[in-house]
């Protein structure tokens, strides 16, 4: 089979995506340090599905790395223990006996906190009214600056009329 | 069975500061690629958290076969990851089903139904070309040349972005 055909015939992108079968995958591994567009062409392909995982990112919740670093070390004092979500964190914390460790324990805090997605519709309308609020104190300021001036031009009429 | 690669040279002594940047660089990528799959943010969640996990605990020695960069490196742990979950993974909905999914997805919609069927049962579901050309009555042969088209599409919208 020539090279060409071998790489348009779709072998590489069951690779790529881990649908070939192991003799696929030995056969591309032999190809591959034989031929260098074989090799390109791979290279080209995973670019490919990063830019697709790119494309369809979701980003991590902001606690998550916390959680990876408090399940690793777990893996240092209780290897078999769960990975632990904050709520487990917290009861264990209240529950722990008191026992003479040789490790210290170091809390890390996070500085983002989680919010239910109900609590933009708030957000939105103690904004919405903050705005309307602050449009009726303009109002009523520029109202009575007006009436106040009213008062002050009907004085002044006031004192004519009487000095006539 | 393992997917992936051997003696991947990515991580080098130094954590946390090597983990850390992996996960700047990968987690969200991995969320999103696994969180279909499972159809569950949680468990998707516990997912990244054990691979990276993993890869912490196991240096530099994590199994993946045939690897040539980063991202499929961790495609193949998110793969071992999703397997070993077991029951929790056949919660997964089919994505080709999904009509909202695949509307939010430009590349997924300029497919036609019989590449979505190969890309999506490939990479969200990871059979293997023989089952899924079983499945899809179609010759291997043919199989593959659909996941070619499908990567074709994939490189035209990246081309027009």
């Amino acid at each position: 089979m020539k090279i060409k055909e071998y790489i348009e015939s779709g072998v590489l992108e069951a690779f790529v995506l881990g649908a070939a079968s192991e003799a696929e995958e030995r056969e591309l591994m032999q190809f591959k340090n034989q031929y260098p567009e074989v090799d390109k062409t791979l290279a080209e392909l995973e670019a490919d599905m990063e830019r697709v995982a790119q494309y369809m990112a979701v980003p991590p919740p902001p606690d998550m790395f916390a959680r990876i670093e408090n399940s690793i070390d777990d893996l240092v004092v209780t290897p078999d223990t769960e990975i632990m979500r904050p709520i487990d964190r917290e009861w264990r914390q209240n529950n722990q006996p008191e026992s003479k460790s040789r490790y210290i324990e170091v809390e890390a805090e996070s500085n983002y906190m989680r919010i239910h997605k109900t609590w933009k519709w708030v957000f939105a309308a103690v904004f919405v009214l903050g705005k309307i609020f602050l449009g009726c104190a303009i109002y009523f300021y520029l109202e009575s600056r007006q009436a106040r001036q009213q008062v002050n031009e009907l004085k002044t009429e006031i004192n004519t009329i009487r000095s006539r | 069975m393992d997917h992936g690669y051997k003696n991947n040279d990515f991580l080098t002594p130094g954590y946390p500061t090597d983990l850390k940047n992996l996960y700047a660089q990968y987690a969200d990528k991995l969320l999103g690629y696994i969180l279909p799959i499972v159809n569950n943010r949680e468990l998707a969640e516990d997912c990244v958290v054990r691979i990276f996990k993993n890869i912490s605990a196991s240096k530099k020695t994590l199994p993946a076969k045939g690897h040539i960069n980063t991202w499929t490196w961790f495609m193949a742990l998110a793969n071992n990851e999703v397997e070993r979950q077991g029951e929790a993974a056949n919660e997964c909905k089919s994505v080709v089903d999904n009509t909202t999914y695949i509307q939010s997805h430009k590349y997924l919609t300029r497919m036609d139904e019989t590449q979505r069927l190969v890309f999506c049962g490939v990479y969200y579901h990871r059979k293997t070309t023989a089952a899924l050309a079983h499945e899809l009555n179609l010759s291997e042969q043919e199989l593959r040349l659909r996941l070619k088209e499908a990567f074709m599409i994939i490189r035209q919208v990246k081309d027009e972005n």
